[in-house]
C-alpha cells in the first residue's frame, strides 16, 4: 500500500468501520513515519470530535431525564389507545412481486396493465355511479364478458356482521374468491364483502367499496385486492383509492414505504410511492421518519424519503384546471358528498380553460370526465358567448365531444351538427358515427344535403324503433356495411 | 450502536408491543439520557431538547410495531429524533415556533457548559461553520460512535454517501482548524 491509498482509507481504520485493508494499513503506518503521524493527528480529532458532540451527555441531571419520562408517560396516557398499534385504522400493502405468481392464473382479461389511465376509471366509475343513481339504460346491463361465473349473492346471514364493507358502486359484478375456496364467484352491486376474500377487477370493471365508519375505497380495472382481517388488507397488483374518514388514519403502505394520513383524502400506492390528494382540508402526513402538512386541495407524491413533489390548485381558487381537482371532482361525483351543482360549476370551468394556457391539461382532464364532459361541453358551445369562443377551443371542445359522448347525448350531438365551423361539425359527426354505429349515407354524401337534417331524420327513425336504446354491434356493423 | 443491545432490551420492546405500558417506561429510562444528548447537541436549547426528546419517546411508541430489527430501536430511535430536529428547525426557519435565535445561531451559540479549551473552541467553531449536510454527519457520527451504518440509516442516506460526507468533512475540519489556529497566533 503507498502513502495515497492509505491516507485515502485511513478514516475508516481510525472509525474501526469494517474494512479490508485494515491489516495493509497498520502494515504501511509501522514503515511510514509521515502517514503514521497523520494517522495521530487524525486520531486526536476523532477524539476531539467525540468529546465536542457528546459533550453535554455527561451533563444530563436525573431529575432532568425524570421530567422527561414522566412527560413521555403523560403524553401516552392522553393517546385514546393503549397499544403501540395506536391510531392505524387499516393497512394498504402493494406488493407486486409477491402476487404476480399467484395472480398469473386469475387474470382473465388480455387488457394491458402497467400504466394507468386515469381517465379510463373516471369514465367507468361514473357510469357506474350513473347505474347506481337509477338512470337504467338497458345497454348498460351486465353483458356475459369475461365473468363468465355464477353470482353470488352474500346475504348477511352468510357473511354476519364480518363483513368487510358494501359493494357500493361497480359497472359489473365483481369477482370474488371467498377464504379457502379456488372458485371465483361474482357479486352485484349493493352486496356485502366478506373479510378475508380476494376481489378481482378485470379490464372493464371498476368499483367502490364503502365501509360502515364512512371509509370508501375504489379498485382499478386490472386490480386484485386481498382483505386479510379486520381493517388490513392488500392490494396485489392494480391501483386502488383510499378515501379516509375524518378522525381515524390512513396507513398506506408500498414495498419500502409506510405512510400514516390524517384526513379526507384519495391514496394512490405503486412501487415505493404514495399519492395522496387532499381535498377541502389540509391532512397530516407522516412516514417513519418524518411528517408533513399537505395543503387543502392538493396533490403530493410521497417516497421513504418523504415529500417528493406536491402541486396544488392555488389559493386563488383558479387553478382549477389540473389533475388534482379534477380528482376532486371524481371523488365528490362518486361519494355524493358536495352538490351536483358544484360540480357542474367545476365542468364549465374547465371547458372555459380550452381557450387558456391550459388548455391541454383541460382537454386531457375532459377527456378523463367522459360523458358527462361532453354534456358541459356541447352546452359550452351552444351557449350565448359562443361568438366569443376562438375558433380553435370550439374545435377542440368539438373534438372532445365526438370521444366522449355516449348515446344518450346523440340528438345533443345533432343540434351542433349546423354549427358555423365545418371543421366543428364534422367533429361532431364523427362522434355522432362512433356512437350510433351509423354512417352517412352515399346518397346523403351525393346530394350534399345539410348534415343535420340527415341525421334528424335517421334520428328520428331510430329513436322510434328502438327508444333510447343504441344499436348492437351487429346492426352497427350491418350500418357500416350500409 | 457501539453499546449491544441487551436481550432484555429485546424482550422490553417485545412485552411492549404486547400492551405493557410499563415495559416502554423501562425503555425510555433506558434511552432517555442518550436521546436528550444527542437531541441537545443538536439544537443547544434545554427546552426545546426535552420537548423534543419527549416527542421521540411518544412516536416512537406509536409506530412500535412498524420496528422490524428489535436489536436496532436505538438506531431508529435516534432515526426519529433526528426528523424531529429537522422538522423543528424547518417549522423555525418558516418562523413557527417562539424561539427567537435562528437554529444555524442556536447550534453556533457555545452552551454555558462550554469549554474555554481554545483548541475545543476552535474546532467547535470550525464544525458550526461545515455545510449542514457535513455538520449532520459529524455529530451523528461522534453521537457514541455509531457504525457507518447506523448513520446512514438514521440521515437516511446510503452508507457510501456517510463515508464521503465523514471524509470531506474531516478535510475541511483540518484546514479549517489550521485557519483558526494562525488567526489566533
Amino acid at each position: 500500500m503507498n502513502c495515497e491509498d492509505c491516507l485515502l482509507q485511513l478514516d475508516s481504520w481510525i472509525d474501526s468501520q469494517p474494512f479490508d485493508g485494515n491489516a495493509l494499513i497498520e502494515e504501511h503506518l509501522i514503515g511510514c513515519p509521515e502517514c503514521n503521524s497523520e494517522a495521530e493527528r487524525r486520531k486526536l480529532l476523532s477524539e476531539q470530535l467525540t468529546y465536542l458532540v457528546n459533550q453535554p451527555a455527561a451533563e444530563v441531571p436525573a431529575a432532568k431525564l425524570e421530567a422527561i419520562a414522566a412527560r413521555v408517560t403523560q403524553k401516552l396516557d392522553r393517546l385514546p389507545d393503549g397499544s403501540p398499534t395506536l391510531g392505524v385504522h387499516r393497512s394498504i400493502r402493494y406488493v407486486p412481486g409477491e402476487a404476480s405468481n399467484q395472480t398469473e392464473a386469475l387474470k382473465r382479461t388480455a387488457g394491458s396493465r402497467g400504466i394507468w389511465h386515469f381517465g379510463q376509471l373516471l369514465l367507468g366509475v361514473a357510469a357506474g355511479f350513473l347505474l347506481a343513481a337509477s338512470i337504467f339504460q338497458p345497454w348498460t346491463q351486465k353483458t356475459d364478458g369475461p365473468l363468465i361465473s355464477p353470482e353470488l349473492s352474500l346475504s348477511p346471514t352468510n357473511t354476519g356482521t364480518s363483513d368487510f364493507g358494501t359493494l357500493r358502486v361497480a359497472m359489473k359484478p365483481l369477482q370474488v374468491q371467498l377464504h379457502g375456496q379456488d372458485e371465483w364467484t361474482s357479486i352485484p352491486p349493493n352486496s356485502p364483502i366478506p373479510m378475508k376474500c380476494r376481489l378481482q377487477t378485470d379490464g372493464t370493471l371498476c368499483c367502490e367499496i364503502e365501509q360502515s365508519n364512512g371509509s370508501v375505497f375504489r379498485i382499478d380495472r386490472d386490480s386484485i385486492l386481498t382483505i386479510e382481517d379486520g381493517d388490513q388488507f392488500r392490494l396485489d397488483s392494480g391501483r386502488i383509492w383510499v378515501e379516509g374518514s375524518e378522525k381515524l388514519p390512513v396507513e398506506i403502505a408500498t414495498s419500502d414505504l409506510t405512510i400514516t394520513a390524517t384526513g379526507p383524502c384519495n391514496a394512490e400506492t405503486s412501487a415505493g410511492i404514495v399519492e395522496l390528494i387532499s381535498f377541502d382540508e389540509p391532512i397530516q402526513v407522516e412516514g417513519t421518519t418524518w411528517s408533513e402538512t399537505l395543503a387543502a386541495n392538493s396533490a403530493a407524491i410521497f417516497d421513504k424519503r418523504g415529500l417528493r413533489s406536491c402541486r396544488s390548485s392555488g389559493a386563488d381558487g383558479k387553478g382549477n384546471v389540473d389533475l388534482i381537482l379534477a380528482s376532486a371532482w371524481i371523488h365528490e361525483f362518486l361519494t355524493r358528498s358536495s352538490s351536483k351543482r358544484q360540480f357542474a360549476t367545476r365542468l364549465e370551468s374547465l371547458c372555459d380553460g380550452l381557450q387558456g394556457d391550459a388548455a391541454d391539461d383541460c382537454a386531457s382532464e375532459l377527456r378523463k370526465l367522459g360523458a358527462p364532459a361532453a354534456d358541459a361541453l356541447v352546452a359550452w358551445l351552444s351557449s350565448q358567448q359562443k361568438a366569443q369562443i376562438p375558433a380553435e377551443a370550439r374545435r377542440r371542445a368539438s373534438e372532445l365531444i365526438a370521444a366522449t359522448a355516449s348515446y344518450a347525448q346523440a340528438e345533443l350531438l345533432i343540434d351542433l351538427l349546423d354549427d358555423g365551423d365545418p371543421v366543428v361539425s364534422r367533429n361532431v359527426e364523427q362522434g355522432l358515427e362512433r356512437i350510433t354505429g351509423h354512417r352517412a349515407s352515399p346518397i346523403y354524401l351525393k346530394a350534399r344535403s345539410p348534415a343535420k337534417n340527415h341525421w334528424l331524420e335517421w334520428w328520428k327513425m331510430e329513436s322510434s324503433s328502438t327508444p333510447n336504446k343504441p344499436p348492437s354491434e351487429q346492426q352497427n356493423l350491418k350500418s357500416a356495411k350500409a | 450502536m457501539r453499546t449491544s443491545p441487551l436481550a432484555s432490551e429485546i424482550e422490553l420492546i417485545q412485552t411492549a408491543l404486547k400492551g405493557s405500558r410499563q415495559s416502554y417506561d423501562e425503555l425510555v429510562k433506558l434511552w432517555s439520557a442518550r436521546v436528550y444528548s444527542y437531541v441537545r447537541s443538536r439544537v443547544r436549547h434545554d427546552h426545546i431538547a426535552e420537548e423534543i426528546t419527549q416527542d421521540a419517546f411518544v412516536k416512537a411508541y406509536c409506530r412500535l410495531d412498524k420496528l422490524r430489527e428489535r436489536d436496532r430501536f436505538g438506531p431508529w430511535l435516534l432515526t426519529i429524533a433526528h426528523r424531529l430536529i429537522l422538522d423543528w428547525a424547518q417549522k423555525k426557519e418558516r418562523g413557527e415556533t417562539n424561539l427567537e435565535p435562528a437554529h444555524a445561531e442556536l447550534l453556533r451559540q457555545p452552551s454555558d457548559e462550554d469549554s474555554d479549551d481554545s483548541q475545543l473552541s476552535n474546532l467547535r467553531r470550525s464544525v458550526d461553520e461545515l455545510p449542514e449536510t457535513l455538520r449532520e454527519a459529524i455529530y451523528t457520527y461522534y453521537f457514541e460512535k455509531m457504525t457507518y451504518q447506523d448513520v446512514a440509516d438514521i440521515l437516511g442516506v446510503s452508507v457510501g454517501t456517510i463515508n464521503a460526507r465523514l471524509a470531506k468533512a474531516r478535510a475541511l475540519l483540518r484546514k479549517r482548524m489550521l485557519v483558526h489556529q494562525g488567526e489566533l497566533n
